[in-house]
């Protein structure tokens, strides 16, 4: 008898710990989703202030390359065509065997004029807008061409649509990105490039066939160049994929929502 | 009324099973793989002391006191191996130190391991137990890193263990000094169930990237 009742106490015993264990849990539980509940906001506050900090680099990157394509523009720009017409003037008046020189150094001004123009163009944000994404980097490929830097082709298929200014320069500025480390490392004869426009997105292919580079390898995480495609990308609504394999060239595949 | 002890393998086979079925989920953690052995001794020892203590009716003390020496290491070093700050960990360490050195000289000296339940053996790791899992949750408060509890087989395997020993405690205290009847093997059963309930629950919902 005395036994039964000691059992009995253990059993109670028992259940009062095991609720009071239950009930830590619970706790715990109930501790940890409020916990999730929180970083998950701070994750998202964390990303909204991240894209700002983008849009504001941006911004102020925009800012100095305008500033720099006004200055082409109006200065360089301006000293050159005094150049100009102060060859002309003097070839006037020069001997007969030096008229021929003067000519030549005067056509290689004009054209030093044009490509300056050209650069100022590519450069300023508002050249961008009002030639739109298309244009812009179809003067691109007419300068890399002229230049003789690669020998550059353009593809458009589908019925084309243009996309906010906002979107325009950002995905130029990708294609520059491209471009530069294409003239920079790639040593490729070609860049071909395509826009694509379907439905409700616009797909935009670079592919240089330079000697390509290991997008794992360390030493290529180092340049911010590859990074700002992909944050840039991001900050646009759209996906970027980057191929590269040593000897095969390298290749940008980006798609834009409309 | 002595058969409902054929419960006992019962259970374990299904938690091996369970165990092995999921074994995708846990392969990527040495503990984890080796809780599946864990349950697959625990079962030989269910099986051995079904056949031997309750078929033949022979003594299984060696048996019964090997398995709760080899869970409580077991889980003690499962625990350890879940904690990351080094303050706690030692806490653990000094522990199972302190532990390992008390069973010793306990088998020893004063107990008998062939003939006699380790008594105070099983009180005395339980609380450890209890106590590495209490850490080990206080660790999961503060840390950012789990964000679902639920899908991790380490948090099942806590709670299974956590019901079990806090609740296995008081019944051994009093089976110091009473005998083992009805009531207590109720409540023993009822341990298990709920342990097993946990850790088969765990191989169910847990998910991989979450068990490593
Ligand atoms: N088109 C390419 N062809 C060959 N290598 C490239 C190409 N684009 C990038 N790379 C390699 O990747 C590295 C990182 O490029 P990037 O992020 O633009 O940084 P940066 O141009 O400042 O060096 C470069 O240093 C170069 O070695
Ligand atoms: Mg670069």
């Amino acid at each position: 008898m005395e036994q039964e009742r000691i059992q009995i106490l253990v059993l109670v015993v028992t259940i009062i710990v095991i609720v009071l264990a239950a009930t830590l849990v619970v706790f715990l539980l109930y501790f940890q989703k409020k916990k999730t509940a929180y970083i998950l906001k701070q994750r998202e506050i964390q990303q909204r202030f991240d894209k700002e900090i983008t849009k504001s680099k941006l911004e102020i990157q925009e800012q100095a390359l305008q500033n720099i394509s006004w200055e082409i523009h109006d200065n360089v720009g301006q000293l050159l065509s005094v150049a100009k017409i102060q060859l002309n003037i003097l070839q006037l008046n020069a001997p007969q065997e030096q008229q021929i020189k003067i000519q030549e150094t005067g056509d290689i001004v004009s054209k030093s004029l044009q490509e300056l123009r050209g650069l100022a163009k590519s450069l300023n944000p508002d050249a961008i807008k009002n030639r739109g994404f298309e244009e812009s980097i179809s003067n691109e490929v007419d300068r890399f061409n002229r230049l003789k830097f690669v020998n550059a082709s353009l593809k458009i298929l589908g019925e084309p649509f243009s996309l906010s200014n906002e979107k325009e320069i950002i995905l130029f500025r990708i294609f520059q990105e491209f471009s530069n480390n294409t003239l920079k490392y790639s040593k490729a004869k070609n860049l071909a490039i395509s826009i694509n426009y379907t439905n409700n997105q616009l797909e935009f292919i670079a592919e240089d066939d330079g000697i390509g580079f290991d997008l794992t390898d360390e030493s290529n995480q180092n340049g911010i160049g590859l990074l700002n495609m992909k944050s840039r990308t991001k900050l646009i609504g759209g996906e970027i994929e980057i191929k590269s394999a040593k000897e095969k060239g390298t290749k940008i595949f980006i798609t834009c929502p409309k | 009324m002595i058969y409902l002890f054929i419960i006992y393998p019962i259970l374990y086979l299904i938690i091996l099973i369970t165990g092995i079925i999921n074994y995708a989920k846990i392969k990527d953690n040495f503990y984890l793989k080796l809780f599946l052995f864990f349950i697959a001794y625990s079962l030989t020892t269910e099986i051995l002391g079904f056949v031997i203590g309750v078929l033949y009716e022979i003594n299984t003390y060696p048996i019964n006191n090997g398995w709760i020496l080899v869970s409580h290491f077991f889980y003690l070093f499962f625990f350890l191996s879940l904690l990351k700050s080094a303050f706690k960990r030692n806490i653990v360490k000094y522990g199972i130190v302190c532990y390992t050195i008390y069973t010793l000289i306990n088998i020893s000296f004063f107990s008998d391991y062939l003939t006699e339940f380790l008594d105070i053996n099983s009180i005395v790791g339980g609380i450890l137990i209890v106590i590495s899992i209490m850490i080990y949750f206080s660790e999961l408060v503060q840390s950012d890193g789990i964000l679902n509890l639920k899908k991790s087989m380490f948090f099942w395997i806590s709670l299974g263990a956590l019901f079990f020993y806090i609740g296995v405690i008081p019944v051994d205290v009093i089976a110091k000094f009473i005998n083992f009847g009805v009531v207590l093997r109720v409540i023993t059963l009822l341990l298990n169930l709920l342990m097993a309930g946990f850790f088969i629950t765990g191989f169910i919902v847990s998910e991989k990237e979450y068990n490593r």
